[in-house]
């Protein structure tokens, strides 16, 4: 379906001078924001110009996104924030805003009689960028509530910096997630404190106590039993995908160790499993399997 | 005995949590328990210097068990209180910041309604400092949607649209409502074919309901 | 779990029967005599939440008495909620049973339990009464949402009153699947 409205709006795209040729500096494959590059990484992203790279597919990204969406909704902890990709979709966004209101302006200005038909490209743009927003601002809100939820255990991740300088949580989180996290565990606490902390005994004061018979904080269930496909397909330099094995029957999979049960198994690519989170999470943070 | 206070502050959070669950808690909590609050602030206080007391009696002889024991009974019982006044305020927080979400933050800049037939919000349920987190909640939440996230709408709807125009039924007599396409004069059980967008914060809002 | 849920709060104030290792004047007021000691080997109903530390923690001596270890002021009875009665109703028909009534927050004491006392039994039981009920409350969830429009038979109400704090957000759970499911499909 998205396929078919591509064609339309290419024919309507050609006549309009949109989309940025500048090409920009950054990477397109990488939304993986871990290793030695992050602070690279960071710094880039706060630094140069957000173009749209024409060349960055856009139905790739918005697969990508998808696919970020479904595993920050199905994953008990925050996951890192796709920096390029968001920044990228969100200029694509406002673009086509721009794009249906000078297309629609010449709708109202002309004189001939408009049928349905005729307003369909129309349509049919709207109705994408509805649910594109719609993804968008599902995604965004999924994360807001981990913010919230977690939010004293966000805090203590921070508080640890292993570069002086750079804080962890500017990875993890957009410019706008950290400013909420900030300002509404500030208010929160402002809540507490003159409810009720402020009027209990010295000892008994803080809010991040793990002393007492339960720890204050909560943390993210890393034994949250989730839903996985095995997609498989990330390859490094020279092409090969370095974590895949082959199990005895010879079939690809991934091979994966369960603590508790001190048991291998393996992960046969293109299958479903039932399993606890911690187990895949690296793997699905790779990219090769993904939450359904 | 000690914690019996709190006890009675669960309940009363449970009650709200099943309220919430329920759906009835949209547009109003119940009120602030402010004298059980206080009883059970006033009951930690002597908790306290029954502690206090204590510490000075194990200081003085190492070997007195029944201090300890006593020591051990009154520290849990200052823990169980603050644990239980502290998940009573943020069991309604929660709350507060949902109606903040469902709302938009539009009628709670002040207690009188602007609009026609908007019950307005009764702030006297809630305690000053409840009140406070309101308004400071209100205004971050305005702040995140401007900004680069303007266009999505972050309080918009969490259902998946569907189709571009719809059919809708107005519910409540609302006046006239100017869109950007078009000025709709909403009475009660007039129909309208509508675009999705336009009228997704009147139906969340609850003037409209779509067919 | 955590330490706001409110579920987890209501748990830890049930009441578990326990015995006192030696008199403690002052406590009286925990068995309603206040002024009273409580005297040694006295039994009665304590809270949780005092109980699951008083029961591990010792009196420290500040003399070396050899290798006794202190005795812990409080001693954990079986209580009547794992009592073998009741663990023989389970077993025998755990689809019927009025868990409510023994208690509304049998799998959270239950496990607490259990971890405490490395129980393989009970929680073997807990495991297989989660499975036969589950099914049962799927039955209802499943049957009121797809069967009745009016959203509750007085069968399914009946039931509900006999789950516990847990089943019953499993069953809401389950309920409004089936509503968003149905809705969904009525889409296509």
């Amino acid at each position: 379906m998205d396929i078919d409205i591509d064609d339309i709006l290419a024919e309507l795209d050609r006549d309009t001078t949109a989309v940025e040729q500048n090409s920009s500096s950054y990477p397109d494959q990488s939304d993986d924001t871990r290793g030695a590059n992050d602070l690279a990484l960071l710094k880039s992203a706060a630094n140069t110009e957000i173009t749209v790279d024409p060349t960055s597919n856009k139905i790739e990204d918005y697969q990508k996104l998808v696919t970020h969406w479904r595993n920050e909704r199905m994953s008990p902890e925050l996951l890192p924030y796709p920096h390029h990709l968001m920044a990228r979709t969100l200029v694509r966004i406002q673009d086509r805003m721009e794009f249906i209101e000078t297309l629609s302006m010449g709708y109202l200005e002309d004189s001939r009689e408009l049928t349905v038909d005729s307003k369909l490209p129309l349509l049919c743009m709207e109705a994408e960028l509805e649910r594109l927003k719609f993804v968008v601002r599902s995604f965004i809100r999924c994360r807001l509530s981990k913010i919230d939820k977690y939010s004293i255990y966000l805090r203590q991740q921070s508080d640890s910096p292993e570069i002086p300088g750079f804080n962890r949580l500017d990875l993890l989180m957009s410019k706008e997630e950290v400013k909420y996290h900030m300002k509404h565990s500030n208010i929160l606490l402002k809540l507490f404190n003159s409810s009720v902390l402020k009027h209990l005994p010295e000892e008994l004061q803080a809010i991040n106590d793990t002393e007492g018979s339960i720890s204050m904080i909560d943390e993210p269930d890393w034994n949250k039993t989730v839903f996985i496909l095995v997609c498989g397909g990330v390859l490094d330099e020279t092409g090969v995908d370095p974590k895949l094995t082959t199990d005895d029957d010879g079939k690809p999979c991934y091979s994966v160790v369960i603590e508790e049960l001190n048991e291998e198994i393996y992960l046969l690519i293109g299958a479903v499993y039932v399993i606890r989170y911690s187990v895949i999470v690296e793997l699905m943070k790779d990219g090769r399997v993904i939450l359904i | 005995m000690y914690g019996d206070l709190a006890n009675k502050l669960i309940l009363e959070a449970k009650r709200t949590q099943q309220l919430s669950q329920a759906g009835f808690t949209k547009q109003q909590l119940p009120t602030y328990q402010d004298e059980i609050v206080r009883g059970i602030l006033k009951e930690v206080g002597s908790l306290k210097k029954n502690v206090d007391y204590l510490r000075e009696q194990q200081l003085a002889n190492q070997d007195n068990k029944v201090a300890q024991c006593q020591y051990v009974v009154a520290m849990l019982s200052m823990e169980r209180n603050k644990r239980c006044l502290l998940a009573y305020q943020k069991m309604r927080s929660e709350i507060l910041d949902s109606m903040i979400w469902d709302n938009n933050g539009m009628e709670f800049s002040s207690s009188v309604s602007t609009h026609p037939n908007t019950p307005s919000f009764d702030s006297s349920v809630l305690s000053h400092p409840e009140q406070e987190y309101l308004k400071e909640y209100a205004q971050l939440l305005t702040e995140m949607k401007s900004g680069e996230l303007s266009e999505i709408d972050l309080t918009g709807t969490l259902d998946p649209p569907s189709d571009v125009f719809i059919d809708v039924r107005v519910l409540k007599d609302a006046g006239q409502i100017e869109t950007e396409y078009g000025v709709f004069n909403l009475i009660k059980d007039s129909q309208f074919f509508v675009r999705q967008s336009d009228v997704e914060r009147l139906i969340q809002q609850g003037y409209l309901q779509k067919i | 779990m955590g330490y706001y849920d409110i579920d987890d709060i209501l748990a830890d104030g049930t009441r578990f029967p326990c015995r006192f290792n030696y008199e403690i004047p002052g406590l009286g007021y925990l068995e309603g005599n206040t002024g009273r000691p409580i005297s040694k080997h006295s039994k009665l109903e304590l809270p949780l939440w005092m109980v699951h530390l008083l029961a591990v923690v010792g009196a420290e001596s500040g003399e070396d008495s050899g290798a006794e270890e202190p005795l812990p002021f409080v001693e954990l009875l079986p209580p009547e909620l794992f009592a073998p009665r009741v663990l023989n109703a389970i077993k025998s028909g755990a689809a019927s049973l009025d868990l409510h009534s023994i208690s509304p927050h049998f799998y959270t004491l239950a496990e607490r339990w259990a971890t405490l006392f490395s129980d393989k039994d009970l929680s073997q039981v807990l495991k297989d009464m989660l499975l036969e009920r589950g099914q049962e409350i799927n039955n209802y969830a499943v049957s009121v949402s797809l069967f009745s429009h009016r959203g509750q038979t007085n069968d399914s109400a009946v039931f509900l009153q006999t789950l516990d704090e847990f089943e019953k957000s499993v069953y809401r759970d389950t309920n409004v699947n089936c509503k968003e499911m149905k809705k969904w499909l009525a889409l296509k």
